[in-house]
């Protein structure tokens, strides 16, 4: 039944490997819509499958599979409007390190997770391809098509803007829709 | 913590920290059906092109292609169906309905009430594991949920949790619904053991499980250790009494276990009480066990001092040494429902045993035992005096109690109808549990009778206006058959 040949093997394992680091990516930039994120994912990862062979087994994946990811995601903009979903409402969160054992510490998390899910379009993408992904500002500047300086500045602005609306009183319950 | 203030290091920290997300299970297999769907016409169409340049034969491409496909839309079923088997597919998952189909059709396929017991242990070990991947599952999902939803302290317990128990009890009361369908006592003692084997294995699967679950979880997961530790008692209680009819040479058997539906109903009534039997199990099965050694000890003292140890008693004495040897194991090993199981059926069947006696008055007794007969009854000897110190140590209940007044041959020899109705001579001694109310009564008035006759003690005037649990109650204290209860009024006896 399957195709046992080594390009799709390899290819699962990379999907394995990467498929909760680039669903989580999408999920934030389309505010939440899960059954969206899925379906973005999904197209994302057929797409990469197709090109697979174009693919430099010495570099690494994740770069690759990000640029991709960004590109149709741009592409789905262009053409659709995302709608939102309440944070609350997203299931199946995937037992990481990063989840926190408090009460507090977990409120906290939730904070920041939302802060990062305010954040404009542009450095939402740079805060989860730098932090949550590790990407170096070489490869996210691959990836988003701009200089290397001017997206080390755009992070740094980005971190800022979580500090200052932290700071601010009344964070927002539920993520506005995206224009 | 502010934010504001926090070191560019520890905010990188906890960005780096943020959850990441899973696609749903349903996603990703129709991600993997797509990507199969890719694969394969990449490679046909790879392939077509070496061929079309090879063989040139348009028509065998497309008859390869239907075969690849029905081929794999055929493995994608075998594939979801394998899937669904899965313990994470519980309650509430879209494929949660494939696997009771899948179900309900291994059990069409269940040939004789054997297999079905088989079929329905193995569904009810599925639903422990769903309610292990249930509590298991997204922990921390729970805890975001509650903390998110105004900070409340309380627990919130997965409604599904509740479903799959009632679950796997409806497949272990299903299972035990078979036995009574069994009359071979081979097949009944298989049947038995498929259930109590099948039990252990829940028991062990729930001890792991205990401490991961939270605090209210906990409670739901000592209920069901107890409930299942009862069941499995009672299962190995009544093995061990079809044993004992097979090797008595019966042909037959009817077996009534109780449900296990009732027994949870019962321990759900105290929960706490349930927690703490669970915590004390091991002194209960220790106790247990000692009575039981106990029990037979003083049986093996009575044939030494009556010289009387036929074939019959040896082989009887051996087969409740076994069994002790096999609790004693039990007890090493810390499966204290097997314990209890096999203590109480030893115990039972030391005091119902009645040791043999010599030919001649085997021969006499037998062609008095047929009930309506007017033949004289020699009367039985009298017991022998009883040393000063069991005088002492003896409560007054004890005298009454001795292996040979709950013989079925003396109750029919000497039972005789008290409020006229009689009493069948036909009917075994076991079956006469299932006779109709009246004819219950009846007979329990007729063994208090006897016991208290037979121990020079005089009858209770109110004996017939006693409801029937008293008198079930005071005949069981009599014979000793409930030892809890007898060693309750020993002690008040004796005190």
């Amino acid at each position: 039944m399957v195709d046992t040949s080594k390009s799709v093997k390899d290819f699962v394992q990379y999907y394995e490997a990467h498929k909760k680091s680039v669903f989580t990516y999408l999920l934030y930039r389309v505010s939440f819509n899960r059954e969206l994120a899925e379906d973005l994912t999904s197209d994302v990862f057929l797409k990469a499958f197709e090109h697979f062979d174009s693919f430099d087994a010495l570099r690494p994946f994740k770069p690759w599979i990000f640029r991709i990811a960004h590109n149709h995601l741009v592409n789905y903009f262009m053409t659709k409007k995302a709608q939102t979903v309440a944070l609350e409402d997203v299931a199946e969160i995937s037992v990481e390190a990063g989840l926190q054992k408090t009460t507090d510490e977990s409120m906290l998390m939730e904070k920041v997770e939302k802060l990062v899910a305010d954040l404009p379009d542009l450095q939402k993408e740079l805060i989860l391809l730098r932090y949550q992904n590790g990407l170096s500002h070489k490869e996210i500047a691959e990836i988003v098509g701009k200089e290397e300086g001017a997206i080390r500045t755009s992070v740094s602005r980005a971190l800022d803007t979580i500090r200052q609306k932290f700071h601010g009183s009344q964070l927002p319950e539920k993520i506005p829709m995206e224009e | 913590m502010n934010l504001q203030n926090l070191p560019e290091q520890d905010l990188e920290k906890l960005l780096q920290a943020l959850p990441q997300y899973q696609m749903s299970k349903k996603k990703e297999l129709v991600f993997y059906a797509k990507l199969m769907k890719l694969a394969r016409d990449k490679k046909r169409l790879e392939q077509k092109d070496a061929r079309e340049e090879r063989i040139g034969l348009p028509f065998w491409n497309l008859r390869r292609t239907f075969a690849f496909a029905t081929f794999g839309i055929f493995a994608l079923f075998i594939a979801t169906v394998g899937f669904s088997l899965s313990p994470k597919v519980t309650r509430g998952h879209f494929l949660y309905q494939i696997k009771q189909t899948e179900e309900r059709a291994e059990l069409a396929f269940a040939r004789d009430p054997l297999s079905r017991v088989s079929a329905h242990m193995r569904f009810a070990g599925r639903r422990l594991s769903e309610l292990e991947a249930l509590f298991k599952g997204n922990p921390e999902l729970l805890r975001l949920i509650s903390v998110a939803k105004a900070h409340e302290k309380s627990e919130i317990i997965d409604p599904r949790i509740n479903e799959t128990l009632d679950d796997y009890y409806r497949e272990t009361s299903a299972a035990t619904k078979e036995i009574p369908k069994i009359q071979e006592p081979e097949k009944a003692v298989q049947a038995l053991e498929k259930v109590e084997i099948a039990q252990e294995k829940h028991v062990k699967k729930l001890e792991i499980l205990l401490p991961k679950a939270s605090a209210v979880g906990r409670m739901i997961v000592a209920e069901v250790l107890v409930t299942v530790e009862e069941h499995r008692t009672e299962i190995i209680e009544k093995k061990i009494e079809v044993i004992r009819k097979r090797e008595e040479g019966e042909k037959k058997v009817e077996v009534s276990v109780k449900s296990v539906e009732e027994i949870a109903a019962e321990v759900r009534k105290e929960p706490e009480a349930a927690l703490a039997r669970f915590e004390k199990r091991e002194e209960q099965a220790k106790e247990e066990f000692e009575h039981a050694k106990t029990s037979l000890e003083k049986l093996k003292q009575k044939f030494v001092k009556t010289e009387e140890k036929a074939e019959e008693a040896t082989k009887f004495e051996a087969f409740v040494d076994q069994r002790l040897k096999e609790a004693e194991k039990a007890l090493s090993e810390g499966n204290f429902g097997k314990v209890s199981g096999l203590s109480r059926a030893s115990t039972n069947m030391t005091n119902r045993f009645t040791p043999p006696e010599d030919e001649n008055r085997k021969e006499k007794k037998r062609d008095g035992a047929s009930l309506g007969k007017d033949e004289p009854i020699e009367p039985e000897a009298k017991p022998e005096p009883e040393t000063k110190e069991e005088k002492k140590i003896i409560p007054e209940v004890q005298r009454y109690y001795t292996p040979q007044v709950t013989s079925p041959q003396v109750f029919r020899k000497f039972l005789k109808p008290i409020d006229g109705q009689p009493i069948s001579k036909h009917a075994p001694y076991d079956s006469q549990r299932e006779l109709s109310e009246k004819n219950h009564r009846s007979l329990m008035i007729g063994k208090i009778t006897l016991i208290l006759q037979k121990n020079g003690k005089p009858v209770p005037e109110n004996l017939a206006k006693m409801s029937d649990a008293e008198i079930d109650t005071f005949f069981h204290t009599l014979s000793g058959t409930r030892y809890e209860k007898f060693e309750k009024n020993e002690k008040d006896m004796v005190e």
